[in-house]
């Protein structure tokens, strides 16, 4: 991520944002504004011409994303703009854990396909707080099965959803 | 450290929940003389609470009598009803699938939508709404044919409001142009209720919808319905003639049927064909749709099938123009 | 006054009373939960109440719809997830006080506002409804796009001091909002074959993901041990007098704000929510406090989205037009049990209005019993160890959004816009104009577009409430930066005088 990136153990420092980091969104809305004008011609023009293409509104967003993009990118460059004292750092943990939530849902999601609702989201929940470096019988057992439990009586049973 | 403690708790999930998934829930041979065993799913298209879940439902709760099995009533919406038909034609076809199917069924697969009508087998219809075209009360066109005069002496330059694009009520004034060549301009709006607003707001010219939408503001006085797009009159509309009889041949409208994905078992399909033909033509159900404002009609499977054929074939010629 | 004695006397049965128990528990309890809203509650449950007579059955619907407008303040508040899109202004204050221990006042404050919010708009449905539902009639396209360009200049309002980022969101939440079927040719754009996308991204997960799990997202990245310290301490619950003499002046913004929005069809408290938020900084003392954990920016959106309810209901029953989707579902029920909206409902059934407000006043009094009674218990929540608390919400919120459409795609859709909502986040972008683009986009080009098929810019251009409503709108852009600009002259003058 950042080059400032403090140690894990070490105290909270206060970023300073490389011009790299600073220009990081800025940027990201410049090819968001332009693969938009790029998707917008992708979209088929109706047969019986109306009184405006549907292709229009898009193409004024993309435009509008472009420049605004373009402007606040410019400004970074000229003139920087300090950290935001709320935003802290991430720590190389964090990344992992979110890799790793992610991985467990994207499993859980196939799973949930094959077998019942109780009994994936049970191990969905095992899964995650284990990640999260929980150990015990009442983190792995008594909680996924309180909170999986509390899903399928009101989901399941109550709302009648097809979990 | 953390990484194999991630990649080995995917595994241990993956593996201890692999076992379970033996206890598969798919495997429903169908036993004809014990049809049903066990309870039904019903999807509806659309959100719960519109009047094509209304209809589903009521006509659900006097089949459960008839089947003695419950019947669950599930809405999976999204793409003006492609999500939850194409989700329907792709269950198993042993029976304990049904699913309501709108007038879309047959619409959908000709606006860019991947919806075959050949998906469905067809229990019969239940519902039937005709279309119906009216102006706000203290507009000058007094009747059909001044609407349809003002349109023909200035193309485009009449506004229809329907419910939203590629809808039934669009189709309608499509094929109303059609039929009595002239150029009525639809302009479409997000749903029913603010079309007819539109109408009577005066926003626009005249509104295409449903019978249930435009009978209540008739009542009360808001809206004057020119003409019904239907073969006959209805009871909900006193004195409103029929477009044929007012010299444009054209009848359109929306309507529900009862149907399974293709390949349903004979046997099978005859126990449900009762059980919808006996709960359509019940009185709690029709006492609810003509309630609603819509006709409750029923049309057996081999009538109906000729209908949802002929259906389809004009959509497909109604929007390739 | 015989309507009135009538009307009140069908609440008067024990019967009644009791669902409308019932409703006000169901809803508080749907309402908190993120992905349900008052919308799907009241539809299931519009199935079971078929059965039942007319009035108990429009006591359950009714408080429900009350009730799920306080609950969903409860997670807005706590985990920074909008129970139900109205309460999507709440998390730019009430998260924000939870953070600095004030989570006791802002619940017992959102709770008081939400109630008087819905008390004020339901004066407007018994005294005013005739003539305010005429004024409804007169929104048309033209009219409303007008409307909704006025909701866009809350642009800068909402983007917290970072107004070139904050406009760049908000321009990447109205290109959202273009994703689906073109609202007049029905032409597909950017949905990429899925056909879960031809009626556009899907809300509900979008906004769950944008602050919900981004927030959760965020703490996991963040989180250090050593540094952390859990709100153990919920504060004080009542706010004292200073505090309440704060909340005057958002409380008439935001029933102002409410009445507005509620009459017109088919906008809603989500929009009231935040439009009233960004109204309350503009004539606030400390408009520099609003996103930090301001009381005014707490009440203001509580007690306008609560405040749309009694107007909506007006434009239902006056009009027969549907005020927000909760209504487009009630009115089905309504029909069925023979109680048509329309004007005629005034003259025919006067009693039916005077037992509407009733049970609806009733509700919000029991629910903001029930609500001050269970709050305590609610804040329990956050003595969860991290850990735990973001299993749940990411769970929770998984399954909730699952629930909405029975559809695991809406899942995908809310964890995708989480890892949006955290990229917004690490690079400064905030999440407020993202989804008033989302709200605004479709409602924007829709109107647009379909008054220039009407008539043309004529259309626009002719309709003085539309015109009022412009300018009014590029006043609200140009006046403050010149006022500001001649203060500042004022100032330098006078300086160099003395």
């Amino acid at each position: 991520m950042s080059e400032t990136l403090p140690t894990e153990t070490g105290p909270v420092a206060v970023v300073i944002p490389s011009r790299a980091r600073r220009l990081l969104g800025p940027v990201a809305g410049i090819v968001a504004g332009l693969a938009l004008l790029a998707l917008t011609l992708t979209v088929k023009e109706p047969l019986i011409p109306t009184g405006m293409s549907p292709r229009w509104w898009p193409q004024m967003l993309g435009l509008l994303l472009t420049l605004l993009s373009l402007g606040v990118a410019v400004k970074e460059f000229i003139a920087p703009s300090a950290a935001d004292p709320d935003l802290q750092p991430p720590t190389r943990t964090g990344i992992i854990r979110v890799a790793a939530f992610l991985a467990i849902i994207a499993v859980y999601g196939v799973l949930w396909y094959f077998i019942a609702f109780p009994v994936a989201t049970f191990a969905l929940f095992a899964a995650m707080v284990w990640v999260l470096g929980e150990r015990g019988w009442k983190a792995l057992l008594l909680f996924p099965a309180i909170t999986t439990g509390v899903l399928y009586v009101l989901f399941g049973l109550l709302l009648k959803v097809p979990l | 450290m953390k990484l194999t403690q991630v990649i080995s708790v995917t595994a241990l999930a993956a593996v201890s929940l692999s076992l379970t998934a033996c206890a598969n829930r798919g495997g429903g041979e169908t036993n004809a003389e014990s049809f049903p065993g066990k309870t039904i799913t019903m999807i509806v298209p659309y959100q719960a609470g519109g009047a094509s879940d209304l209809s589903a439902r009521t006509l659900a709760k006097e089949m459960e009598d008839t089947l003695g099995q419950s019947i669950v009533v599930e809405n999976r919406t999204g793409g003006a009803g492609s999500v939850g038909l194409t989700y329907l034609s792709a269950r198993p076809s042993d029976g304990y699938t049904i699913g309501y199917l709108p007038v879309e069924t047959v619409m959908l697969g000709h606006q860019g939508y991947d919806l075959d009508p050949a998906a469905f087998d067809l229990l019969g219809q239940i519902v039937s709404v005709p279309a119906t075209i009216a102006v706000r009360a203290d507009s000058p066109y007094q009747s059909l044919e001044e609407l349809l005069a003002a349109a023909k002496a200035n193309p485009g330059s009449i506004t229809v409001s329907n419910s939203g694009a590629g809808s039934i009520w669009q189709a309608a004034t499509t094929a109303l142009n059609e039929a009595a060549g002239v150029e009525l301009k639809p302009v479409p709006f997000d749903g029913g209720a603010p079309a007819v607003t539109a109408a009577v707001g005066g926003q626009v010219d005249a509104v295409a919808a449903g019978i249930s939408e435009t009978a209540p503001a008739a009542a009360d006085g808001r809206l004057r319905v020119l003409a019904i797009l239907n073969d006959t009159t209805s009871e909900a509309l006193p004195g409103v003639k029929t477009a044929k009889d007012l010299g444009t041949d054209v009848t359109i409208g929306g309507w529900g049927a009862i149907g399974t994905p293709a390949g349903l078992p004979d046997s099978v399909k005859s126990t449900l064909v009762d059980a919808v033909k006996k709960a359509a033509e019940s009185d709690a159900f029709t006492a609810v749709i003509n309630k609603s404002g819509n006709l409750p009609v029923y049309t057996d499977p081999a009538a109906f099938a000729t209908f949802y054929n002929a259906e389809a074939a004009r959509f497909g010629t109604l929007f390739a123009k | 006054m015989n309507a009135v004695a009538e009307g009140l006397g069908q609440i008067a049965d024990p019967f009644v009373l009791l669902c409308i128990l019932i409703g006000s528990l169901v809803g508080m309890l749907v309402g908190a939960f993120p992905g349900i809203t008052a919308t799907m509650s009241v539809a299931l449950a519009s199935s079971f109440t078929l059965t039942m007579d007319p009035i108990p059955g429009i006591a359950v619907l009714l408080t429900i719809y009350v009730a799920a407008n306080f609950g969903d303040r409860i997670p807005a508040i706590l985990v920074n997830t909008p129970g139900t899109p109205a309460s999507i202004a709440t998390t730019f204050d009430g998260y924000p006080m939870a953070k600095k221990g004030l989570a006791g006042v802002a619940l017992t404050t959102s709770a008081f506002a939400s109630a008087i919010g819905t008390l004020c708009g339901l004066i407007l449905l018994v005294f005013a409804a005739v003539p305010l539902a005429k004024v409804a009639l007169k929104f048309g396209p033209a009219e409303m796009f007008a409307l909704v360009v006025f909701g866009l200049t809350m642009m800068v309002g909402v983007s917290g001091g970072k107004i070139g980022k904050g406009l760049i969101a908000g321009a990447l939440g109205l290109a959202l909002a273009a994703v689906g079927r073109d609202p007049i040719t029905g032409t597909e754009r950017f949905t990429f074959g899925q056909i879960e996308l031809s009626d556009g991204i899907p809300f509900i997960a979008a906004i769950i993901g944008l602050f919900g799990i981004a927030d959760v997202f965020d703490q996991m990245l963040t989180h250090r041990p050593e540094t952390f310290t859990a709100i153990k301490n919920f504060g004080r619950w009542w706010p004292n007098r200073s505090e309440v003499r704060e909340m005057v002046k958002p409380t008439a913004v935001g029933v102002g704000v409410g009445s507005v929005v509620g009459i017109v069809p088919a906008a809603g408290g989500d929009i009231a929510g935040i439009m009233s938020w960004a109204a309350a900084k503009k004539v606030s003392k400390h408009p520099e406090k609003f996103g930090k954990g301001s009381l005014e920016g707490l009440t203001a959106p509580d007690t306008a989205s609560n405040a749309t309810l009694g107007p909506s209901v007006t434009t239902t029953l006056a009009l027969g037009i549907p005020g927000d989707s909760v209504m487009a579902v009630l009115i089905g029920s309504l029909i069925v049990w023979g109680i048509q909206p329309g004007p005629a409902l005034f003259t025919t059934r006067p009693d039916m209005v005077y037992t509407i407000a009733g049970i609806m006043a009733i509700a919000t009094i029991l629910t903001l019993a029930l609500s001050l009674l269970r709050l305590r218990g609610v804040t329990k929540l956050l003595e969860l160890k991290p850990a735990f608390l973001w299993t749940v919400i990411i769970v929770f919120c998984m399954v909730g959004t699952f629930a909405v459409n029975n559809s695991v795609f809406d899942v995908g859709v809310m964890l995708v816009f989480g890892l949006v909502g955290l990229f917004l986040r690490r690079n400064g972008f905030p999440a407020g104009p993202v989804v008033l683009g989302l709200i605004l986009g479709k409602l924007a080009e829709g109107n647009l577009r379909r008054s220039l098929e009407i008539g043309g810019v004529g259309n626009i251009l002719t309709s003085p409430i539309a015109m009022t409503i412009l300018v009014i709108s590029i006043l609200a852009i140009t006046l403050p930066p010149l006022l500001a600009r001649r203060r500042a002259r004022r100032a330098t003058r006078a300086t160099t005088t003395v």
